[in-house]
């Protein structure tokens, strides 16, 4: 039993505490995933907005060209030239008629560099646009005519060349060669800066060309090279080439330390508590298990103590009463009532000392070869005067002379708290009666009385220790509620039982010894 | 006196008002603002003889004085990368403060530092509280990366804030070293050159140390008219950032369009150092800004055919600008005219140095660049080859002239010869921003 109660202190202490631990870490994460979410959401959000900002801008330009160039293709050279002089995004202008011949600029003999490039470029458009051109023949079908204006954006092999062109009212197109880095970097003015003091963006944030190569980037955080981007947002299209990358440090979406620090410690606290609480209680119980083990040691004591003056008292009383004789009744009923209640006084010691011994495990059998029904007669001869005394009356029926295994003073005790406990609680029967049969395996001893018997439900709690079945009225001697509890154990250790038959209207006591295999008795 | 005689002495007096002011609009204009000249090489030619002749178009500001000048609007940008911290990022710290001391009160600045990133440190404004510009100046810390293009932009969006027809603006970039993040080619910082020259908006450029990109920062340079500068040491940052804070104080006229028109028969041929364009009869050039007593140039080629006109107009040049003094758009014009004698002494005596000194400068330069392409391919014997010969050529030619430009010109030559010597590996990396810097800065008549 010892070993129960820290197992179970142990388990008192530990499902709390990991119990809590892991539903607080579920907790944890599951606030954890929340709150990655939002910001996720909160930086998608700022970023869109970033993303609104450039392309308004962008469709300001692109209002800003189209106002512009609504009659190019009626400009003189040099309004054409006026406008590359001063426009900040025009590298080139250009006009093609609808059959797609190019109107201007006017091609020297001999292109030059920039003349070869503009064609290469404008020949690429053509290529990318074919719908913008019509043959002479399909002219007159103007319903069928597509967009008036827009962006061309095209790869070029090293970057892209971005055309920006519009449909005139005679149907040609005019546009011009926009001036990629002058477009980015007006992007790159509307996009936020990066202060050096702690308020700029945790994060790392670029706007990224078609080739993956960065145009611009703001916020602290600097990610390792070959890192792949937390998220990406490209631009709307035509220049959905171009795209937002966003690192995160590793750090971005931690709950502060200090948080998780106090979840840490409050449950380091509550566990030392739950354990300071088991070690109270632990110290609690063993001081009373050391309490009730000192009562009971300080009871054997005493009873050992008592023993050898009974043993005294019982020895000079049982001489004393071989040697007188029936000359003096009175002074032979003193001595009568001497030996018993001596008797019973050692039979109470006994009791007390053999359940003292059973509880610390140490109870044995001296086993010797006896023949039970001499046995009988001895403890009825013993408890005669009592019973006499007592109004009962004895009827025995011995039938198992086989001498058998056993120890007698087991025995003896067994038999002497059945017929003390007839004394005691059913005298009114004024009738014991005392039976022994051998059968081929066994030794059967039946104690039975007439009185008033057991209720049912009380059959087997009569055997439990310190339990006394108290009938308030004819409640008589004391007890201890011990001995039944150790005639059963006893027959136990016999190998045998003790049971209760027959409990209705008296009680009767079937006491099983078991006789052993002669080869093995001989043995 | 009767109401007629009074009508009278009104009429009079408005007569005379008139006139007073308008005799006094006349007298005001004691000298435009910018002024043209055409100055062939030879005024006098040989009568039947065809020749090539040299033409110097010079622009000279007039009317900045220390009470009256142009306001300005400058973005500082400055690299704070890691390899600027000690001493450079101290000195460029130092020179910065230097130069906006100086400024007015009606000066607009701006300051934008960047490393990996771009931050605006200084918003534009205008430069009253200095000791506070000073004081964020004085924070700047160095470590990073080189986002020069991301620089430049918020530089140039800080000027148009306040961006104005009247005031000079300019950005003043500084870097140490190569950019790496966001845009880094030559050619595509030399198209936002460009496209922010074209609304007047000029880019000076000074690369500190050996490890900048001469060719990103010069071209980015010239694209508006700006001065490219090499600061060898962190210690000739503030000379440079002085020589700026002069060059943007002292903008006289801004957005220069200067047109010849070139008489019948006479070819131009081309302008040196390919500053202009040449369609037809017409030559055009665009300059972003004068500066006050000091000349910006253009030599053009002719071919004169053989004549016998005793006087002949050979070019009539217009200039349109924006008087930054005057607030207003003006226009001055020259013409540039020779005459025919059959006397050789005539024809030598009336050689004009300057101009034909001038051209020697161009010539030698254009030299000098022809030279560190053919380095830059590897041709090492062969850009040797090409300066020797400049250093003699320009020694030969040089004789001809008057002592004042011998001791111009024979620096000129020695340098040529010096970098001819210095074409190997180890010495080429520092030689070559000299030789280009230099060679670019005669070019672009950089302000000294």
């Amino acid at each position: 039993m010892n070993r129960r109660l820290p197992v179970i202190l142990m388990l008192l202490v530990l499902v709390p505490v990991v119990g809590l631990g892991w539903l607080g870490l579920r907790l944890q994460s599951a606030e954890q995933r929340v709150v990655e979410r939002r910001l996720r959401e909160s930086l998608d959000d700022r970023l869109a907005l970033q993303r609104l900002v450039l392309q308004r801008h962008l469709i300001d330009v692109e209002r800003d060209l189209a106002r512009q160039f609504a009659d190019a293709d009626q400009w003189s050279p040099e309004q054409h030239d006026a406008l590359r002089r001063t426009h900040p995004l025009v590298v080139e202008t250009f006009v093609l008629s609808p059959g797609a011949e190019l109107l201007h600029p006017r091609l020297s003999e001999t292109l030059s560099s920039r003349e070869r490039d503009l064609v290469r470029q404008l020949n690429a458009f053509l290529r990318a646009n074919p719908m913008l051109f019509v043959r002479a023949a399909d002219e007159a079908d103007a319903s069928d005519r597509p967009a008036t204006q827009g962006w061309s954006v095209r790869y070029d092999g090293s970057g892209l060349a971005i055309f920006f062109w519009r449909r005139t009212l005679t149907g040609a197109i005019a546009g011009i060669e926009v001036a990629r880095s002058r477009l980015m970097a007006d992007l790159v003015a509307l996009l936020p800066d990066t202060p050096t003091s702690g308020d700029a963006e945790a994060g790392s944030f670029r706007l990224v060309d078609e080739n993956g190569a960065v145009i611009y980037q703001w916020g602290r955080h600097e990610p390792e090279s070959a890192r792949l981007p937390d998220g990406q947002m490209t631009l709307d299209p035509p220049f959905a080439a171009w795209r937002f990358e966003y690192f995160l440090p590793a750090d971005y979406f931690a709950a502060p330390s200090g948080g998780r620090l106090a979840f840490w410690a409050a449950l380091a606290a509550g566990g030392v508590l739950i354990l300071a609480l088991a070690f109270a209680l632990l110290r609690e119980h063993s001081r009373e298990m050391r309490e009730a083990a000192q009562r009971v040691h300080f009871v054997n004591q005493v009873s050992h103590e008592l023993k050898t003056p009974l043993t005294n008292i019982r020895l000079h009383a049982e001489l004393l009463d071989e040697s007188t004789d029936d000359s003096d009744p009175e002074a032979r009923r003193r001595l009568d009532i001497i030996v018993a209640e001596s008797q019973r006084l050692s039979r109470l010691i006994d009791n007390v000392l053999t359940f003292g011994r059973e509880g610390r495990g140490m109870l044995t059998l001296q086993v010797r070869t006896v023949c039970l029904d001499d046995l009988v007669r001895e403890i009825v001869e013993r408890f005669r005067p009592v019973l006499r005394s007592s109004g009962i009356e004895i009827e025995t029926a011995l039938d198992a002379p086989q001498p058998v295994p056993c120890d007698p003073d087991a025995v003896g005790q067994i038999l002497g708290n059945l017929i003390a406990n007839v004394e005691k609680y059913a005298a009114d029967g004024r009738h014991l009666a005392i039976t022994t049969t051998q059968a081929k395996d066994c030794i059967v001893v039946q104690v039975a009385d007439r009185g008033p018997g057991v209720p049912g439900h009380a059959r087997e709690r009569i055997f439990e220790p310190f339990c006394r079945l108290d009938d308030g009225l004819t409640a008589r001697a004391a007890g201890t509620g011990i001995g039944l509890t150790i005639a059963r154990k006893l027959a136990h250790l016999h190998g045998g039982s003790l049971e209760l038959v027959q409990w209705q209207n008296g009680c009767t006591f079937e006491l099983r010894l078991p006789i052993p295999d002669r080869e093995a008795m001989r043995s | 006196m009767n109401w007629n005689h009074r009508l009278a002495l009104l009429v009079l007096c408005l007569l005379w008002a008139g006139i007073a002011s308008a005799a006094d609009r006349i007298t005001s204009t004691t000298r435009p603002t910018v002024e043209l000249t055409l100055e062939p090489a030879h005024e006098i030619l040989k009568t039947d003889e065809a020749r090539t002749l040299y033409l110097k178009v010079g622009l000279k500001g007039h009317g900045a004085t220390d009470k009256k000048r142009a306001p300005v609007n400058v973005a500082l940008v400055l690299d704070r990368s890691g390899s600027m911290q000690g001493e450079k990022i101290r000195h460029a710290k130092e020179a910065a403060i230097m130069f906006i001391d100086r400024l007015a009160d009606e000066d607009i600045v701006s300051v934008v530092t960047y490393d990996s990133t771009v931050h605006v440190l200084v918003p534009a404004t205008r430069c009253t509280d200095k000791e506070y510009l000073r004081q964020l100046i004085g924070g700047i810390e160095a470590g990073g990366n080189t986002a020069l293009y991301g620089g430049v932009a918020k530089g140039a969006a800080e000027i148009r804030k306040f961006h104005s027809k009247e005031s000079a603006n300019r950005i003043i970039l500084l870097s140490d070293g190569l950019a790496n993040v966001g845009p880094s080619s030559s050619e595509e910082l030399a198209t936002l050159g460009v496209s922010l020259a074209k609304e007047g908006i000029s880019i000076s450029t000074i690369g500190l140390g050996l490890d900048y990109n001469e060719d990103l920062m010069n071209k980015l340079a010239m694209a508006g008219d700006g001065n490219p500068a090499f600061a060898e040491k962190p210690s000739d940052l503030a000379n440079f950032f002085d020589r700026e804070l002069r060059s943007v104080t002292e903008i006289v006229a801004t957005d220069l369009a200067i047109k010849l028109r070139v008489a019948d028969g006479i070819r131009p041929v081309r302008v040196l150092g390919d500053r202009g364009d040449v369609h037809g009869q017409t030559v055009t050039f665009r300059l972003n800004q004068v500066y006050h007593d000091w000349e910006n140039y253009f030599i053009v080629e002719l071919d004169v055919p053989a004549t016998h006109e005793a006087r002949k107009e050979i070019v009539h040049g217009t200039a349109q600008y924006h008087d930054l003094i005057g607030r207003r758009e003006a226009q001055t014009e020259a013409r540039a005219v020779v005459r025919t004698s059959a006397s050789v002494e005539e024809v030598e005596k009336s050689r004009n140095d300057r101009v034909v000194a001038a051209a020697i400068l161009l010539v030698a330069a254009e030299r000098t660049v022809e030279a560190v392409k053919l380095r830059d391919e590897g041709n090492i014997e062969q850009a040797r080859q090409v300066l020797v010969k400049n250093a003699d050529w320009v020694a030969t030619n040089a004789a001809q002239l008057p002592a004042e430009f011998q001791i111009q010109l024979q620096s000129v030559g020695e340098r040529s010869a010096v970098d001819a010597q210095n074409l190997d590996a180890e010495n080429y990396q520092r030689q070559r921003k000299v030789m280009q810097t230099e060679s670019q800065g005669s070019l672009w008549n950089v302000k000294q």
